[in-house]
This record gives structure tokens, sequence and C-alpha cells, in this order.
């Protein structure tokens, strides 16, 4: 059964105002930015820059910054080269970035098939169980092997997104039905 | 034949001269069709190995996404396999105290099996 397109950016969207809310109910978080709909490349460099901006404003460490920058562009290009199109032919997705006084908190969240939701489970599941060693020869190992997907993907987001973080990455599944679900990533960036 | 890139908003300019046989990359590389952007180096490499025996490359890179990492071994890869890893030079560029770039470059240099020469420069801006 095809989910339709309103029932489609329903799930997304409660799961996104259900980060805002969560990201705005401490007095000590904001959101500094956010955006839900569709991804451009061109959206996607101007989001990169701004925040990095915003950081280095806000007194982050050169470092911190960076690799913001780079869970970022991970995150976002993944949006773009791996999350489906609704049945209205949109790739609906969104981002959010919270700053806390001690962690920035990046939600990622776009549409992919349901199918995928257990094989997508098992990957990071896999890379939280792992030492940082682990996962520094797990992305050694893919990088070994080189592959880049038609799609562009070289199957190195989630590990470098986590290498990046130095912290567990967080995930939930919204089914919208047996063929599509809404995936959302959470990564903890700490500020130290 | 010299190549050129210019800089663009996602990806690092890129210049081969050929009379000295030196291949440059420099600035940020995240675009989403990578191997469409660094195909262009393999056409000069190419050219380059007929004529000389030697190629220096040098990197310096702001930032890379992972699937340029690996478009850019893929890239070193290859230049290997047309001189030999005993007549490549690469010098390996980062901003000072950038530890996540200088170790790309150590991994990269890891599997090539090719010493690089590690400079760390002032931050810029």
């Amino acid at each position: 059964m095809k989910a339709s397109t309103n029932t489609t950016i329903e799930v997304c969207s409660s799961r996104y105002q259900k980060i805002c809310e969560d990201y705005t109910h401490s007095t000590t978080d904001k959101i500094i930015n956010s955006h839900f709909g569709e991804f451009s490349q061109d959206l996607v460099n101007t989001i990169s820059n701004d925040i990095e901006m915003f950081m280095l404003d806000a007194g982050d460490k050169k470092g911190t910054v960076k690799r913001m920058f780079s869970i970022l562009v991970e995150g976002l290009q993944n949006i773009r080269l791996h999350g489906e199109k609704g049945k209205d032919g949109h790739q609906t997705s969104f981002y959010a970035i919270d700053q806390g006084s001690d962690t920035y908190k990046i939600a990622l969240g776009n549409l992919i098939y349901t199918k995928s939701n257990k094989n997508i489970e098992t990957r990071i599941t896999e890379i939280n169980k792992m030492t940082r060693e682990e996962v520094k020869g797990l992305y050694m190992e893919v990088l070994t092997n080189g592959i880049i997907s038609n799609k562009g993907g070289a199957g190195l987001g989630f590990i470098t997104m986590a290498m990046k973080s130095n912290n567990n990455l967080d995930y939930y599944f919204d089914e919208i039905n047996n063929e599509l679900s809404c995936f959302t990533l959470i990564i903890t960036l700490d500020r130290k | 034949m010299n190549l050129l890139i210019e800089l663009g908003k996602n990806t690092p300019k890129i210049s081969g001269d050929s009379a000295r046989s030196i291949l440059v990359i420099e600035g940020s590389s995240f675009p989403e069709n990578v191997q469409k952007f660094y195909t262009p180096i393999n056409v000069w490499l190419d050219s380059i190995a007929k004529k000389s025996s030697t190629l220096n490359i040098d990197c310096k890179f702001y930032y890379i996404a992972s699937s340029s990492i690996i478009a850019v071994l893929k890239t070193l890869q290859y230049a290997e396999k047309l001189f030999g890893s005993s007549n490549i030079s690469i010098k390996w560029r980062y901003e000072e105290a950038d530890d996540d770039i200088r170790k790309i470059g150590e991994d990269f240099s890891h599997l090539l099996g090719i010493e690089f020469e590690f400079i760390e420069e002032p931050e810029e801006g």
C-alpha cells in the first residue's frame, strides 16, 4: 500500500516537531538552525558554511567546528544521496541543530524503504558497540576496499560521523507503511 | 598539456604543470559526484606519464568528505601505478593543529606505502 503524501509528511513532521520540542524544552538549549523539506546541494553548502561561522562566533574551538562541518556534510549528503522520495516525488527530509552548554545535537531525518530499517539499525548498533580503535579499523577496511557507489556514496558516512562525534549514534525509525519509513539519526558532538 | 580546475564552492583548485610534472590540489572537497570531478586528473596523469618518469604531488585540504577521501586515494593509487612508488614525491600540507587532515595523509601514506612529507602551516583567516 502506498502512503499518501499527507501521511508521509505527517509522520516526518511529527518526528521533526518532537525533536524541536525536546531541544527547546531546556532553557540552556536552543535550536541554531533547522530545515524541513528538500535539500539542494547549494543549501547543503550554505548550511555548512553558516554553521561554521556561527560556531566560530560562539567561541567553539576550531577542531570542534571542523568536526561539526564534517558531520553536517556527511549527514546532509547522506540525505541527498540516500533519501527516498515520497509518493509526491519529493525527498521529504529535515534537520535541526541544538546548541546546549556542553554539546551540540544534530538531528537528520529522511525517508528510507522500510525493508532497509533492519540493515541500517544493525550497521549503527555494530558501530556503537565498537571501541574507537575498532571504528578506525573498520574505516581503514572500507578505505582499502575503496568503492564509490553509483549514487556517489562511499559507505563511510555513519563511520565518519561516529569518528567525528566520538559518541554513540542515536536513531529513530518511524514506519509510515510497509514501503516507507522516516529514519532519524541523532549525532552528539561535545563542545569541550 | 596543463590541467586547471578552478576553486569551487565545494571543490578544490587543481592544477597540473606538465613541464615541472607537478600536481597541486588545494581547498575543500565535498562534491556529490566525486568520480566525475576527479577523473580529469587521471587523464592528465596519463599524458604526463608518457613524458616524465617522476611526479610531484602537493596537497592541502581544509576539509575533505568521506567520498572524496576515497576518490583522492584512488587518484594517488593510479599515479603510483603509472610512475611507481619510488618515483612519486607527495607533500601533504595541513593547517596548524588540524589532526584530522594530517591523519588522512598518514592513512594514505600507510595504504600507498609511500612516505609523505607532512607540512604544518599557519591557519588562514
